[in-house]
Order: structure tokens, then sequence, then C-alpha cells
């Protein structure tokens, strides 16, 4: 007996089982982000955290996913990727045109022997040998052919070839293909010895030969040229050492390939790293960050689209609810009735609060206008009660710097009332009164950072909810905003205390980001909302950055970058550049994760952020950061 | 079905230092005795009681070396650095009353880019370990507080050192060298061992790790071994997101019988989300092995992967893998198994890795540590105890 699985819980959509099943569940909203160029000869690197979409992307170009879609190509809500491939030229008529040629670095580069030159040899003949062999067994599968039938497959070479020194140029596509298993295989039979190793012997190589091999190779199978376009593909490139990762992008940059080499990693955190580990971008090498392919030019609606077709096509691959959109099983509103209780004791709380400012003049049209609101108990009206408050608040800071002492009309407060100050209510309600916050699609999107992983693993939990429900026989199968939220900052709550398990500088990192996210409620939450609708992200100037690479701060400097850099490739922080202006520095703003400001209880616009000092940061890291009274009554 | 240790000699509790005054009684002695410089303190219980019975046996000890395995990379609190240098201490000072100590550090995580991987690091401490090994009569490893990379390592190098030829006749005579793995287990402590931050390189045992790497063999199926054991869920799905595929055939491996019989049940429940939630594993793909016995686990894993590989002998070969998460004694059951499925070339059509997420942080409390109540047992793998004529018991 098996348990039926939840299918918002297996996570990536790389390993999903099948490639039909890849295909069914890959969103087609992918491909319309990705630049023409990337089909063009040079190196094309990509970035994201992890479950941010490289896999996936290059899972789509392999040769038995590309045939899935094409065998689905009369699936209506698959015809839609079927549609946009062909546009591409990659699948016609008679089949995938594209030869996707997928390795992945985690193949054991990392744990070469660390004598520095012969790894590196040794590091290009293994590349070199697997990306034959991956390229003949590629092929094979895009014919469809059997194993067996890899003889049938013809190599012919043009002139780049003569200069190849590592790689035969045999014709027969077996017997390539064998002296590339044969190569390999004797490497491992050094490399995993239980005793002591012999790498007297071992080949090396002194460039990455099988790139120049994939583009001067011709293929023929029964007389025909088969496989004419390309794509090398190399995954996982955080995997290898420093220096591998280094020489690899180097030397295939140099090599200047005249078919797209596609290597993808994790972002790396630091501004500067990226070049100095990537090389600098020119016309042979190009980078992208999948973050900002899916949120560019149309901002967060992108990630959106194509978040909520990831949650449908999941949804369509289970029987226990019934299928559609996802949406449609969580509401979007909170009814009257849910929270008539706390509007009522918000109301009363907001009206003795504002009952201060009855007898001053300059504030007598809104508390008027309040009295109004106040009347009716809704959730519309006790927002409007929390924008007067608010900027009431406002207005008497900003009364310490003038002279301006007459009264305030209510256009006045239409005037100075905004989408941010609304926010800012929003969350102070919600904070205050436990009025539920995070809930309906797009702040599930949201919260999902422009991550899949993130957006599958709190779907999960709804599904699980409306499972439940479905159990119990609920009449409605739709989650209602109270338990939308319990669930969701339920799984913010697991995703924060699972940070010192998961992480390599966990237990640090958590410090960081629970003092983080205490320090961006104490900002949030004063009375004014200087920075509504809140603060979700610290920034730390170019001047702070670089005294983390100094002595300066002993090695304190380095534990921060370093726990710095694996929040930001984890997605617990997210690193934006912010320009310089006449008054300050440039540097990175590092947002919080939107999982984690639902356990924080912050909102989730990427908008409000603090200047901090390094050395804030480190005892921040080393100690935590005390917890606040504002906290502690809030919580 | 053959198997190298049809017959074996282990020994629990009071039944230990019997078979010490059996195998060193008056006799001459080369012996080296290896131990982790680790804040575990039922290191010092083994080797007290080793010591006092190697002396009263009436052995002649010739030679004695200890060689203490220390380890960086590891943060640990105040506390249990205090706790791991005392315990060096008390270490040494028993053993001076036969022998001299050695200290050999190995790094059994990789501390940052540039530095090693973790498991080169891991294969360098090894042979730093075995370089030791010359013409000893006894080598004895107490695994009490090693990390299991560690002596997982160390038993398969041991083992490939001692067992020249695994098919000629008496493998495990190995030249009479007596190879002895000493345990002082007690589960409820091991399970009150918090373990955080786990690396996100996999460290793979030296000799175990070729299948999961060599691109020609990527395309047969992988049948995962996972071992399981209190609070290692994130362990766990460190391996799973890096080494196993969804078409993976998942066969946990849980303990049972054991001294709390709803261990098993608890177990099975703590890693519903990743074995059974999101992959469907069937329930009678799970193995239960005797959490006493580490012949027993052995067998059940040697039979299970034998069988494994001849099914999937049909569809081109199968790749193993075993993930030791559980206690002790499981964990040494399971490297033997590893051990003697270990093709001898890379010809053949399957192959055995090893893989594990260290952590870089372990918790426990003093309180904890002092009142453990730990059994101690002896696994007597290789040596005169397997001469023809001389039949190994249980």
């Amino acid at each position: 007996m098996a348990y039926r699985t939840n299918p918002f819980l297996e996570r990536r959509a790389e390993r999903t089982t099948s490639d039909q099943e890849f295909a069914r569940l890959f969103s087609p909203t992918i491909l319309e982000r990705l630049p023409d160029e990337i089909f063009k000869g040079a190196v094309h690197v990509f970035r994201s955290p992890p479950g941010g979409g490289k896999t996936t992307l290059l899972r789509a170009f392999t040769p038995t996913a590309l045939r899935a879609f094409w065998q689905s190509k009369h699936v209506p809500e698959m015809s839609e990727a079927y549609h946009r491939l062909v546009a591409s030229e990659i699948l016609t008529e008679e089949g995938p045109q594209l030869l996707g040629v997928l390795l992945s670095c985690a193949s054991g580069y990392a744990d070469l022997p660390p004598a520095s030159i012969a790894q590196e040899g040794l590091f290009r003949a293994l590349l070199d040998c697997r990306t034959v062999l991956r390229a003949l067994r590629s092929l094979g599968a895009l014919l469809s052919l059997a194993p067996e039938q890899l003889g049938d497959i013809r190599l012919a070479y043009d002139a780049t070839a003569r200069d190849l020194q590592s790689i035969p140029l045999l014709q027969s596509a077996a017997e390539l293909s064998s002296w590339a298993e044969q190569r390999e295989r004797s490497v491992y039979a050094q490399l995993d010895s239980i005793g002591r190793r012999d790498t007297a012997n071992l080949p090396s190589d002194i460039r990455f030969e099988s790139v120049i091999w994939l583009h001067s190779v011709q293929f023929s199978f029964n007389g025909r040229i088969v496989a004419p376009r390309r794509i090398l593909m190399i995954d996982d490139l955080h995997k290898l050492r420093r220096k591998q990762r280094t020489i690899l992008i180097e030397e295939l940059t140099e090599l200047r390939p005249s078919i797209p080499v596609w290597l993808a990693e994790r972002s790396i955190a630091l501004g500067d790293d990226l070049l100095v580990q990537g090389g600098r971008e020119n016309r042979d090498l190009h980078q992208y960050a999948l973050e900002d392919l899916w949120a560019a030019t149309k901002g967060h609606h992108h990630f959106m689209a194509f978040a909520q077709n990831i949650l449908d096509r999941r949804l369509e691959t289970q029987s226990v609810i019934p299928t559609g959109a996802f949406s449609q099983h969580l509401r979007e509103e909170v009814q009257p009735d849910e929270a008539r209780e706390k509007v009522r004791e918000g109301v009363a709380a907001l009206r003795k609060e504002l009952d201060r400012y009855r007898q001053n003049p300059r504030y007598e049209n809104w508390v008027a206008l309040a009295d109004q609101h106040a009347a009716t108990t809704t959730l519309a009206s006790l927002r409007e009660l929390y924008v007067i408050r608010i900027l009431i608040a406002r207005d008497l800071q900003k009364r310490q710097l003038t002279l301006d002492l007459g009264p305030l009309s209510t256009h006045d407060l239409e005037d100075r009332d905004s989408s941010q100050t609304q926010g800012a209510a929003d969350i102070f309600i919600s904070d205050d009164l436990g009025v539920p916050y995070f809930f309906g699609i797009d702040r599930l999107c949201t919260m999902a950072t422009s991550n899949v992983e993130e957006l599958l693993s709190l779907a999960a939990a709804l599904f699980e909810g409306l499972e439940a429900k479905q159990v119990l026989r609920k009449p409605e199968l739709v989650l209602s905003p109270q338990e939308q939220h319990k669930l969701l900052t339920e799984v913010a709550r697991r995703k924060r205390d699972f940070i010192p398990k998961s992480h390599t500088e966990g237990t640090r990192a958590q410090r960081l980001l629970d003092s983080i996210g205490s320090y961006c409620r104490e900002r949030t939450f004063l009375p004014n909302a200087p920075y509504a609708p809140g603060v979700t992200g610290i920034r730390l100037s170019h001047g702070e950055l670089t005294k983390l690479g100094t002595d300066h701060l002993m090695q304190y400097g380095g534990i921060l970058r370093r726990v710095l850099s694996e929040c930001v490739a984890e997605n617990l922080l997210s690193a934006r550049p912010s320009a310089a202006s006449t008054s300050r520095d440039g540097g990175t703003v590092f947002y919080l994760n939107r999982t984690l400001c639902a356990h924080y209880g912050l909102p989730l616009q990427m908008g409000g952020w603090q200047d901090v000092i390094a050395e804030d940061l480190i005892e921040w890291m080393e100690r935590g950061r005390p917890v606040q009274q504002r906290l502690l009554n809030a919580r | 079905m053959t198997m190298l240790w049809k017959h074996y000699v282990f020994r629990r509790g009071a039944e230990v230092p019997q078979l010490w005054n059996s195998l060193f009684e008056r006799r001459p002695v080369r012996l080296l005795y290896i131990a982790g410089r680790g804040f575990d303190i039922r290191a010092q219980g083994v080797m007290k009681s080793f010591v006092e019975n190697l002396r009263s046996s009436g052995a002649s000890v010739e030679n004695s070396e200890l060689l203490l395995v220390g380890f960086t990379g590891y943060q640990l609190g105040e506390e249990l650095v205090t706790q791991t240098t005392e315990n060096a201490a008390v270490l040494t000072s028993l053993f001076s009353t036969i022998g001299s100590a050695v200290e050999v550090t190995m790094s059994s995580s990789s501390g940052g880019e540039d530095d090693l991987s973790a498991s080169n690091a891991l294969r360098i401490g090894t042979e730093r370990v075995l370089e030791h090994v010359n013409q000893q009569t006894d080598i004895v490893i107490d695994v009490s507080s090693l990390p299991r990379v560690v002596y997982l390592a160390l038993l398969t190098g041991l083992l490939d050192r001692l067992i020249t030829n695994r098919n000629g006749p008496n493998p495990l005579l190995a030249g009479g060298i007596n190879l002895q793995v000493l345990v002082a287990e007690d589960p409820i402590l091991d399970g009150r061992i918090q373990s955080e931050d786990p690396s996100n390189d996999l460290v793979a045992i030296p000799g175990f790790s070729g299948v999961l790497h060599i691109e020609s063999v990527q395309d047969w199926p992988l049948v995962w071994f996972p071992i399981l054991g209190e609070n290692r869920r994130a362990q766990l799905e460190k391996v799973m997101a890096a080494a196993v595929p969804p078409t993976a055939e998942i066969c946990p491996v849980l303990p049972h019988p054991s001294r709390d019989p709803r261990r098993a049940d608890d177990l099975i429940v703590a890693y519903r989300v990743p074995l059974f939630d999101s992959r469907a594993t069937p329930v009678s793909n799970i193995l239960h092995a005797n959490e006493s016995n580490p012949f027993e686990a052995y067998r059940q894993l040697l039979k299970a992967m034998r069988r494994y590989r001849e099914s999937m002998a049909i569809v081109g070969g199968c790749r193993i893998l075993v993930t030791p998460l559980g206690s002790k004694l499981l964990t040494l059951g399971a490297g033997l198994a590893c051990f003697e499925m270990r093709p001898a070339t890379m010809d053949e059509n399957y192959g055995v890795a090893i893989s594990h997420a260290e952590p870089k942080r372990y918790s426990v409390s003093k309180e904890d540590l002092l009142a453990a109540n730990p059994e101690i047992s002896s696994l007597l793998l290789t040596g005169e105890a397997y001469a023809p004529g001389n039949g190994s018991t249980t």
C-alpha cells in the first residue's frame, strides 16, 4: 500500500517522475520570458536561489522533455508550450530539432584530488568525456533509438575538429560512446578506491575540447543529417570549487563557442562577488538572474501569472478535491460575521484613543469624520480610523517643525491618505486585533518571493487544509481568510524554526534574521507609520560592505559575509542593489524573505528599509537583538 | 548465499570482558587503539574497561599506541569544547599504563569555498590514520566518540587493508590480525544529541561514491536505504535533494525490535512528509533490523541489496545508496554490508555508495551525557577467531 501524495510536496519540477509528467507540469509562461539571445552562440549564465527554476528551464530543452512536448501537441493544456517551442523552431512537424546536452556539476568534480594543475586537467578531461557521452545518449533519445542502435549513427567532422587532441575523431557513435565510457570508468577506478589513490596516470586535458567537438561534429542517421542545432547545458556550477568554476566560465568564454552554452548556478550574494566569480559580461558572456526574468517590465504580475499556472497544473494531477483554478479554493474577503467582534473591539479602542484630540481645534474635523466611521462597525471603517490615527501622529510630529496651527479639513485628510497608509492600517489591524492578513492568491504568490519551491511548500499546506475539509465532508471546499492565515503563518513558523537544521550557518542565520525581523517590526509599528506600509529590509552601504572584507571587524566580518551570502543563496534574504544619491552612498538592501515576513507579522510589500552598520549585524548574528517592548506587547 | 560474516563474534555487556580475556590470554600483543577526541564521555568507560581487562588477561603488551582522532570544522558550545578537552586528557591518562598516545586531526566538513571538499578531507584524514597500521596483532576502533562518516571510513578502510582477497579461503582470518570494533551505545542519549547546521555538501565515504557520479551509469535505477534515527530529518532531506531522484526505490530501515517498542512507529511519523507524503514510499519496502545487533542489520541489508541487484540486472544494472542516520550499531551493520557488496571493479553492473550530510553543530547537555547508561558491545571482525575449525558464534 502506498500513501496518497500531496501534489505540491514534490517540490522541484525537474525531479518529477516522467518526462510526460514534467511536460504536463511545466508552465509555458517560462518560455515567453526567455530572451532570444540565449539561443545564440555564447556562454549564458543563469542564476537564481534554490528552487528558482534553473533546472526546470534546462530540463525543458533535453530531448526526452522536448519529445514529451511534441507528443502532447494535441493535449489542450499542453498545446501552449508546443506552439511556443514551434515558434522558436525548436520543434517542427517532424519532431524536436534541438539536441540539448544536460550535465550536472554535482557529479564529484569538487572531490577531485586537490593537486592544483593536475586537478584542472582532470576536471577538463572528465567534463569532456561526460559531455561526449551525454551528447550521444541524448541523440539516441532525440531519435528514439534503443541503445544498441547507437551504432547506426555516423559522425563526420568539420575543419575545426582537426585541433582536437583528446577526443578521438571516430565515425561510429557506438565506438565513441564506448571510448568515453571506458575513459570515465578508468578514472573512477582510481578516484573511488578505498585505499590510497594512484593519481599519476589520470588523464588531463588542456582545454574544454568537448565544446569544440559538439559544434564541429555532424550527426547522420539513415543517410539523413540530424540534430543540426545543439545546446550544451551545465547545471549546478555552485557545486564546483571556486577555482574550477572560474576556469570553466573563463575558458568556455575564451573558446567563443558557436553553439549556446548555458550554465546555471545559485545566486551569489554580494554585488562584486558575482563579477569576480563569473567574469565580466561581454558579447561572449551573458548573465541572467531568473527572478529578474520573471519580474521584468511587468513587475510582480509575471510571477503571479507563472505561479498561478503552476498551482493550477499541480491541482490537476490529483483527484481528492475538484480541479480547476487553485485560487477558487481561497476566499479573498473577510466576511462581516467573521470579524465583527474584533472590529467592534478595535473601533472602541480607536475611539478612545482619538478622544484625546477631540478638544484640539486642529483635528476637530478629522475626529468628527472618525465618529462617522465608528458608527458603522465594518472592517473598512476600522481601516479609516487607523488611517486617521496614523495621519494625526504624523501631523503631530511635523508640527514640531512648523508653525502651521490651523484646523485641518477632511480634504487635507484625503490628500494625505494613500495606498501605503491604507496598507499600514491593514497590518496594524492584523497585529493589534488578530484579523487575518495573509490570505488570498495575491499574497500567497507574494509570500513565495519569486521562488517556485517556496510557492509549492505554501500551497502544500493549503492543500492539506482543503484535503481535511474534503475528508470531513464540509459543504464548501474553500478556505476562509482565517484558515489561510493560520496555515500560511504556520508554514512561516516552521520555515523559521527549521533554519538551524537545514543551513550550514543556520544557527547564526536564524539569530540574524530574528533580529532583523524584530528591528523591522519596531520601525513598522511606530505610531506615525513613517515607512508605510512597513519596513521589511535593512541596507548596508558600500562602505559597510567593504568593512566585511577587511580586518576591521576581526574574524566576524568574514563570518557575517558568509552568513549573509548563505541567506541570499538560500532565499532567506533577497539582495537588491541600492543606488547612491546626493545624501548617501550606494549599497545593497537585504529584504527579508516574504514568508519570513509573515512569521514576523510584517507586511509583504518590498518597500521600506533601514540603514544599519556591520557592527550591529554582527552583534545580532552572534548574540541576537534584545526583543523590544512593542514586540512583546504585540505578540 | 555466502556471506563474509555468516558466523560472527559479537558480545554485549558482561560478555565483553570475557571475550577480551580469552582473546588476549597470555599472548604477545601489539596494539593500535583508535578513538575519537570527541565530547562523548562514553569513550572513557570503554577504554577503562578495555585497559583493565587487557592487563588482567596476562597478555604481554609488546607495543601499544593510542591514536586519538581529533576533528576540525565542528561548532560546539563552550561546555562541549571543555568536555572534549577533558575527555582527551582522561583517555590519554587511562591509556598511559599500556602505551603512548598520538593525535591525528581530520576535518570531516568543509569550512569554506577554498577549502578541501568534505569528502577529500575525510579521505586524507583516513589515509593518515591508516598509515599507523603496520605490524599490529590487534587493532581496536572505539566508535563511541567518532562521527559516523569517520568511523565508516575507518572501518571500511581497515577491512580493505586486512582482507586482501574477499573471495579467497578464510578471508576473515586476515593474517591473524584481530580487528575489533567497540561501541558504548545508549540509544536514548543518541536520540538526545541534537545535530544542526548540516553541510550543503554531501560527504562520501572513500570508495563509496563513484556510482553516484559516473555519467554512464546515471540512467540506472537507484535503490536507497535510509537507515532512520531520531532528529535527522534535515540531513535526510539534504541527501534526498542532492542524490535521490523521484524514480528511486526507497527502502527505509527501522530499528525493530527495540528497547522502546514504539520507536519504529515514532520514526515513521517523524519522517512522514519526506518519505511518505512526498515520495509515496510503499510501506512494504520497510526493513526492520534489531537495534541491538549490527549483524542483523548487516544481513537484512546485504540480502536486500543482493535481491535488488539481481532483479535490476534485467534493466542493465542498479545504483545502491545507503544513508546511515540511525544508531551506531545499525550504522556499523550497514557499513559491513556496503563493504561486502562493493564491486571489485568498475565493470560490474551495479555500484554501492554511502552518502551523508554531516552536521556542523552538535549540542547535548552535560547532564544528559553524565546520565547516560551505555552498554559496551564488541564486534570482532577479523582474526584468529575466523581460522578454520574455530567456529565463530553469535
